[in-house]
Order: C-alpha cells, then structure tokens, then sequence
C-alpha cells in the first residue's frame, strides 16, 4: 500500500471539514450526516495512524498538525452528533456532545488558530444558544484523588515535566490513572470547569420538570419543590490518543 | 474581581527563603494540594525559586471555577532577598494562564496568596477573577510592605 502524503491528508482534511460543516445544520437529512459522519471517523482512523509514525520518527511539527487535524474532525463529529441526539429526543447526549465539541475545538486551536475554526465556535455559540435553554446555574463537584499518570511518558505526574494540557509531539498532556476519588462537596455555580454537569430535572410543586423540555415527566403526591436531578461529575472521554 | 482579606498566626510559615507552594489541606499525614500546583510548579521553576512546602501526596480538584490555582507563600525573607518576587509570581501566574487557556477566552481563576507580615502574623489574600486584575493583589501587598 502506498504511503499517503502529509499534502495529501491535508487536502483531504479541508475537503472534509467543508462537507461536514454543510451538513452542520438541522435540516440537512439525516441519512448525509450519518454518511458525514461514517467518512469522517474513517478519516479520522487514518489521521491518527499517520500520525502515530510521525510521533514514533519524532517528526513533531507533523505529528502536531495531524492531531490538530484529528481535534477539529472530532469537534465536527461532535457537533453533528447533535443534531442526530435532537432527532431522538435524547437533549442530555446532545447537550454532552455540543460540550465535547467546544473542548476538541479549544485543544485543536493550541495548534492553529485560523478563521475556520472561529467561525466553527461562532456556529456551536448559535446551536447553544437557539436549541437549548439558557443555563443559569450548572453544578460543580469538589474532590480528591491520587496524582495519578502523565499521558505522555506514564511516569507518575509529580516525577515527570511535562505540563497538563500541553502538546508533546501530537499527544495532549493529561493526568490518567487517577483513583482514590473521595467527593468533598457539590456547589451551585454560573461558570463551572465542566459545563457537562446541570441539572436535568427539577421538583415544582407535586411534580419533577425535565429541565429540556420543560414537560411534566412525573407526578408525585407530596410537593416536590426543592428537589433536583442532576449530573455532578463526569470524567473526559474524549479521543486525545 | 474579589479579594479578601484574612489575617492569622502561625509558628510554621516563618523560615522559607523562596516563594512556596502549600498545601490547600494535611489530612492523615497526606498533603492535598490543588489540581493546577503540579502543572504550575513544573511551569513556574524555570523561572523562579519556589518549592513545595511537603511532597505533594492527593490532588483537590475543584470544579467550580475555570481555573484554581495553588496557595502560595511569600515570607519577609523570600521578600528580602528578592524584592521583586511578587511581582514576577503575578507576571508567570497570568503567562500561565494565558499558555493554558490558549484558544479560548481569559477564565475565571482563584487563587491564594499568604504574605508574612512579622515573624508569626500573616495575611491570606484569596483572589477571584480574570488574570487582567491580577495586579490590584501586588497593590495590597505594597500596602502592605509601605
């Protein structure tokens, strides 16, 4: 088989991008936006291959770009996700996967910053803003856990350099392996780390409102004011490898 | 922006000579130390003198805001020797910041400040807000030298 050139991934890569983000709105069928995103996570299998010799022959300028490009496809995928989670009624996984987007989306302009991707952030700030209600208040945990290990050279993170959230050679810095989670408390707040963590469902009088639909979804006998559901934590697993 | 403003006593702060990383809690013998003081330590020690007060053994995470930062310590010593070391610890805090959330806007961010002010009272300055402001806590400090 025929090495694929960096030139020519790269053309890929902005022929891509353009489809998908014509397929980034409510009323392009569904069937293409599964299509986008079929050929957008095979792309994506082969981006991440090419880099991976790139990172193993240390070529760091190269391995950086094809993981900038690995981000942005993913911050798209993310983005159409949403609207194929709307089509189910499934508001919380779309929710979840307008967040993933925003983040893939930060991480790729670590690489490159260029206009495509301010006008892809512009576009996630409209589908926040004219699909899901308006968040006052999300819900942020408080915890402990053990240091845990660095993704790029799996020493302990106190023993080695590298720094979180950095890229080294295509590959994001984080803490892995983390463990001993001991929970400390759970705060209401207007901008927390992780906007992933809301609340789903209230009490107002007898009954639990579904805080995206705004629906009736249970009635109880007893007044249920005060009451909330809610996601308090959740963990990144997102596609950084 | 907020800043408060809270004095205390303490036999144990007095003797550092370099700007100091502490721990946000002791518990079991084990220090907690906030999320960000391992990425910030390896960041900041190229270019300045600072330590950790105790190994770091547990990790605070603390979901709450975009960015919480490590409680550090100033002694009158560390002071002394380099008199300009409040102003280069705000200045690596906010390039920091500005490394980490490349790509994004300014964040909220929190942090701690403990400034000796004799040799057992100290003055904890807790700071809230965007890495612009970041200097009114050099402003209370020279308040506080004057």
């Amino acid at each position: 088989m025929n090495k694929i050139s960096f030139e020519e991934i790269h053309s890929k890569f902005c022929e891509i991008i353009d489809t998908l983000q014509t397929y980034n709105n409510y009323t392009i069928s569904t069937k293409l936006k599964k299509e986008g995103i079929e050929n957008c996570l095979s792309f994506i299998k082969i981006v991440k291959e090419e880099k991976y010799l790139a990172v193993k022959e240390k070529e760091t300028n190269i391995a950086n770009q094809l993981f900038h490009m690995q981000c942005v496809l993913n911050s798209l995928l993310s983005s159409l996700k949403i609207w194929l989670y709307i089509e189910k009624s499934q508001f919380k996984k779309g929710w979840d996967s307008l967040i993933d987007a925003y983040e893939y989306l930060f991480i790729a302009k670590k690489v490159n910053q260029y206009e495509g991707l301010s006008n892809l952030e512009i576009h996630l700030n409209s589908i926040e803003k004219s699909i899901f209600p308006k968040r006052k208040i999300y819900l942020s945990a408080a915890f402990t856990s053990s240091i845990g290990n660095c993704s790029i050279c799996n020493r302990s993170f106190h023993e080695c350099e590298h720094i979180e959230y950095n890229i080294y050679c295509g590959q994001l810095c984080y803490r892995k392996n983390i463990s001993n989670i001991k929970g400390n408390h759970v705060a209401l707040v207007e901008n927390p780390k992780d906007r992933r963590c809301i609340v789903t469902s209230y009490g107002h009088k007898n009954s639990i409102i579904d805080s995206f639909t705004l629906e009736e979804i249970e009635l109880k006998n007893e007044t249920q004011e005060g009451i909330f559901h809610g996601h308090i934590l959740t963990f990144s697993t997102l596609d950084w490898d | 922006m907020k800043i408060k403003q809270i004095d205390f006593e303490s036999h144990q702060f007095g003797d550092y000579c370099e700007l100091m990383i502490v721990p946000e809690l002791i518990e079991n013998e084990q220090s907690i130390y906030s999320s960000s003081s391992l990425s910030f330590y390896k960041y900041a020690k190229n270019q300045i003198h600072l330590s950790f007060i105790r190994e770091p053994d547990i990790l605070l995470e603390q979901r709450s805001i975009e960015w919480l930062g490590p409680t550090l310590l100033i002694t009158t010593t560390a002071l002394t020797q380099n008199p300009e070391l409040v102003s280069i610890t705000l200045s690596v805090i906010s390039n920091y910041i500005t490394d980490f959330f490349k790509g994004r806007k300014d964040p909220d961010i929190k942090l701690s400040i403990l400034i000796q002010e004799s040799k057992t009272k100290f003055k904890k300055i807790d700071y809230e807000g965007d890495k612009e402001s970041l200097k009114e806590i050099e402003k209370i400090i020279q308040q506080l030298k004057d």
